[in-house]
């Protein structure tokens, strides 16, 4: 079995989460220490809540270095709907309070003010896509100007970024956990051909 | 977005009910046989309204998660019932639900709705709105259309929830009063991310309702425990222009 | 314990009921307050629309049948393939699922019913070894020997339905509406696998059975299997009930039955009513004691509930015709072990209630000894208790 860290920062929707990962074969644990981020398989920034709740927590348990090196490792990560937004520069929903900026981009207030519901992803320039199926998105914030190369992909008619990947780490503005079948077949995918992180 | 079809599922004294005018509950079965069977059919949201406390909203809805722990639940889960602050909210999304449901005196009588909109997010709230134009006293009170619009005015014009209106004279019925509907989107023109309820329960009724563009979604309620492939079949005979996504 | 669940101020049933029972704020259950339609509802509006729901499905059916009617050898089978026949104009099949412990009686109720209607017939036995297997897997892990009969009742007629691509099934009385008023009859609620799991089958159905005995292979329980969404969605089936359409009340139905048809009914120690489930003695025996452990009320409870309802009895009077009956020592326990292949001692641990004093009331010493001895062999009515007529178990676990 593979083990799998839900980083603890006061905000996101853990049970639905372990629960989710679990079903994957995932020994989940949740918690913030360095070594539990550098030693874990798979590192979870979770969703729902406030960015500046979730930057002071990081910063309080002196983290962020430690997730930052992960990536630069190539060490799988996914940012989850706010998780996602975490690993940008910064957010319009709390200017203070810099990201983690491992992505070069922006998280602003979305156009639409906020995108509930299900929507279909289409990717740029990547043919090894997924899934055709619907994905839950729920948020009012989103990443925008995103300049790393990577696999990208948007949802709808959104300008902002739905799901982007570079070497191992994952930010995806819908909620795996909660998109049914397409979420599940999602994770496998992304075991299988980002992570390799297989059974 | 596409537009969603979610389930609404009123919960008292531990079990889900049918509900007729907010005043009658009738005994369904327990949540989660009810929920896997929303499940397989491939539900957009389930609404869970619980009308009886025996403690905080939020142990109320570990109480409820408790009972459903070997199901694996893959779907959005919005849940209400006596929020009345932050931490309440806060308790219930950590413990699984994507959205609270919160009724709209928290809006009128106090800031505990901004703080939890500043806590959590704005799209993490459904305000819910009964309709009441009849003079039946619903458990829960309802609001005529004056009143809809003074409360709607509370919220900032970017709002990103979105607002639940139940129409209480059809909560239970097989069919909505497209009279009180059509007076009721009159005044609710310019406003979008809507969610009606009450008395939706075919799939021409909600084909009609998703039409409107102020409407995100419809919550259907006891018609979801009346027939074998509820859900199944209304998504397959739903005839309408705009997107829904459909049962696998 | 048992005391610590609220009684509706009108009948007996209690908030514990398995089926789910809320009482309103004048303590009034959802069973009562929904009766309250049968006085109020236009009951020939509400026939008429059967009867298009009825000339909807006539001759769709490459088979010649417009509907299937799952029948038993008792309770409101009489009534309700008469009002398929003659009252809709239907050409039903009928379709029964043999429940193992039949008694002669509903064994001719059975053959009277194929006699006077003249409608073709089908039938389906399990393996016996095979039910005895699911009867002990079932009565060890969720304390009902009921529940094999149940599952074969309520798939049996969906699986022909597919087989045979006829999409209406035309069920009797909804127990849910009936018992606790789960739905307003104008709901129209129809037959769902959701209400057949939770409730019929205790949250089990075939498939969690296997959890329970490793032993058990698929080819075993394959009978049981509810069709998938697929077949159902493909074939349309929908199955309806006639009280949503009718005034249900049983017992008229039941009278009815006996003077037009010789619909016959059979005494049984812990009920005064012989006309509902005549056709299974172990239903009204020993699985009626575990119920009584389980809930604190039996059989004699649902047939007093109906009566207080339909005004032919007081609650006061109802409560003490209910003690008279639930401390009277089932019949035909010494048989049923003997099917079962286990001892009497063994049902000791399924008697346990967790309400002691309960438990004290009706586990009487006298009851104890009983079971305890299991040299006692088809004596277990001694010279004191009540005589019973025409018992006869000849048909328990043959398959009859």
């Amino acid at each position: 079995m593979k083990k799998c860290l839900i980083l603890d920062y006061g905000v996101g929707n853990i049970a639905s989460l372990t629960t989710f990962f679990r079903e994957h074969n995932y020994i989940v644990s949740f918690g913030n220490k360095i070594e539990e981020i550098e030693n874990t398989e798979l590192l979870i920034l979770p969703g729902v809540g406030s960015f500046r709740t979730a930057v002071e927590n990081i910063n309080k348990s002196g983290v962020a270095t430690a997730i930052q090196d992960r990536h630069f490792k190539q060490k799988p990560i996914i940012g989850i709907c706010l998780g996602f937004q975490l690993l940008t520069k910064e957010s319009e929903e709390s200017p203070s309070f810099p990201g983690l900026n491992i992505f070069n981009g922006f998280t602003r207030r979305l156009e639409e003010f906020s995108r509930i519901g299900w929507d279909k992803i289409n990717f740029e320039d990547y043919e090894n896509c997924p899934t055709n199926d619907y994905f839950y998105f729920n948020h009012s914030f989103g990443i925008y100007e995103l300049q790393n190369f990577g696999i990208k992909a948007f949802a709808g008619t959104s300008q902002c970024c739905a799901l982007f990947i570079e070497n191992s780490t994952v930010g995806v503005q819908f909620h795996p956990e909660r998109s049914q079948n397409a979420g599940k077949e999602f994770i496998i995918w992304l075991e299988k051909e980002i992570w390799n992180l297989n059974d | 977005m596409i537009k969603r079809i979610a389930a609404t599922l009123v919960i008292d004294s531990g079990y889900i009910v049918n509900s007729y005018n907010f005043k009658i509950h009738l005994p369904v079965g327990k949540l989660k046989y009810t929920i896997q069977r929303l499940q397989d059919f491939g539900i957009d949201e389930i609404i869970i309204l619980n009308t009886s406390h025996s403690s905080t909203s939020s142990q109320d809805f570990i109480q409820l998660l408790k009972s459903i722990d070997s199901l694996h639940i893959s779907t959005p889960i919005t849940y209400g019932g006596g929020i009345t602050c932050v931490s309440d909210a806060r308790e219930i999304i950590r413990a699984g639900a994507e959205r609270v449901v919160v009724s709209s005196k928290l809006l009128v009588n106090s800031n505990t709705f901004f703080e939890i909109c500043s806590y959590l997010g704005e799209q993490a709230l459904v305000l819910h709105m009964p309709i009441d134009h009849t003079i039946v006293q619903s458990k829960i009170g309802g609001h005529d259309l004056n009143d809809f619009q003074s409360v709607m005015n509370l919220l900032p014009s970017n709002w990103g929830g979105e607002v639940m209106v139940s129409f209480v004279e059809s909560d239970g019925a097989k069919s909505p009063n497209w009279h009180n509907v059509n007076r009721f989107l009159v005044c609710a023109i310019g406003l979008k991310n809507l969610i009606l309820a009450g008395g939706f329960a075919n799939a021409q009724d909600i084909g009609r309702a998703l039409s409107f563009d102020q409407i995100s979604a419809v919550a259907v309620g006891n018609y979801l425990h009346r027939e074998e492939l509820s859900v199944r079949n209304l998504k397959l005979n739903i005839e309408t222009a705009v997107e829904i996504r459909h049962s696998k | 314990m048992i005391n610590e669940f609220t009684q509706c101020k009108r009948c007996l049933y209690r908030t514990n009921h398995p089926l789910g029972l809320i009482l309103d704020s004048n303590g009034i259950c959802s069973g009562c307050l929904v009766h309250e339609e049968k006085d109020s509802l236009d009951w020939d509006k509400r026939f008429k629309i059967l009867r298009e729901i009825a000339e909807s499905y006539k001759l769709r059916n490459s088979n010649n049948y417009d509907c299937i009617v799952p029948v038993t050898g008792g309770q409101d089978t009489f009534f309700v393939v008469h009002t398929v026949i003659h009252e809709l104009g239907l050409n039903p099949l009928l379709v029964n699922f043999n429940r193992n412990f039949n008694s002669a009686v509903g064994i001719k109720n059975l053959a009277i019913l194929r006699t006077s209607f003249l409608a073709d017939f089908r039938q389906f036995t399990i393996n016996p070894v095979i039910a005895r297997k699911i009867v002990r897997t079932t009565l060890a892990n969720l304390g009902t020997v009921n529940w094999l009969s149940i599952a074969g009742q309520t798939s049996l007629p969906v699986r022909i339905a597919c087989e045979l691509g006829i999409p209406l099934i035309i069920w009797g009385g909804h127990q849910g509406v009936e018992q606790v008023g789960m739905f307003s009859h104008t709901d129209n609620v129809e037959m769902t696998s959701r209400y057949r799991k939770e409730h019929d089958l205790m949250g089990y159905d075939e498939h969690n059975i296997f959890e329970f005995d490793p032993d058990f292979k698929l080819e075993d329980l394959s009978p049981l299997f509810y069709p998938s969404d697929d077949l159902i969605q493909k074939n349309c089936v929908r199955g309806i009930f006639l009280s949503n359409f009718l005034r249900w009340d049983p017992v008229a139905q039941h009278s009815f039955a006996r003077e037009k048809y010789g619909y016959l009914g059979r005494k049984s120690r812990r009920t005064y009513y012989e006309f509902d489930n005549p056709d299974c003695p172990v239903y009204l025996g020993f699985q009626d004691l575990l119920k009584v452990q389980r809930f604190g009320y039996g059989k004699v409870t649902d047939q007093l509930v109906r009566d207080i309802r339909h005004k032919r009895i007081t609650k006061s009077s109802a409560a003490i015709v209910e003690q008279e009956y639930l401390n009277k020592f089932p019949e035909g326990i010494q048989e049923f072990a003997d099917w079962l292949g286990v001892s009497l001692k063994s049902f000791n641990p399924l008697l346990v209630s967790q309400d002691k004093e309960f438990a004290r009331k009706i586990l009487t010493e006298e009851w104890r000894s009983r079971l305890s001895d299991s040299s006692i062999e088809g004596d277990i009515f001694d010279s004191k208790s009540e005589a019973l007529i025409d018992l006869d178990f000849t048909n328990i676990g043959k398959g009859i």
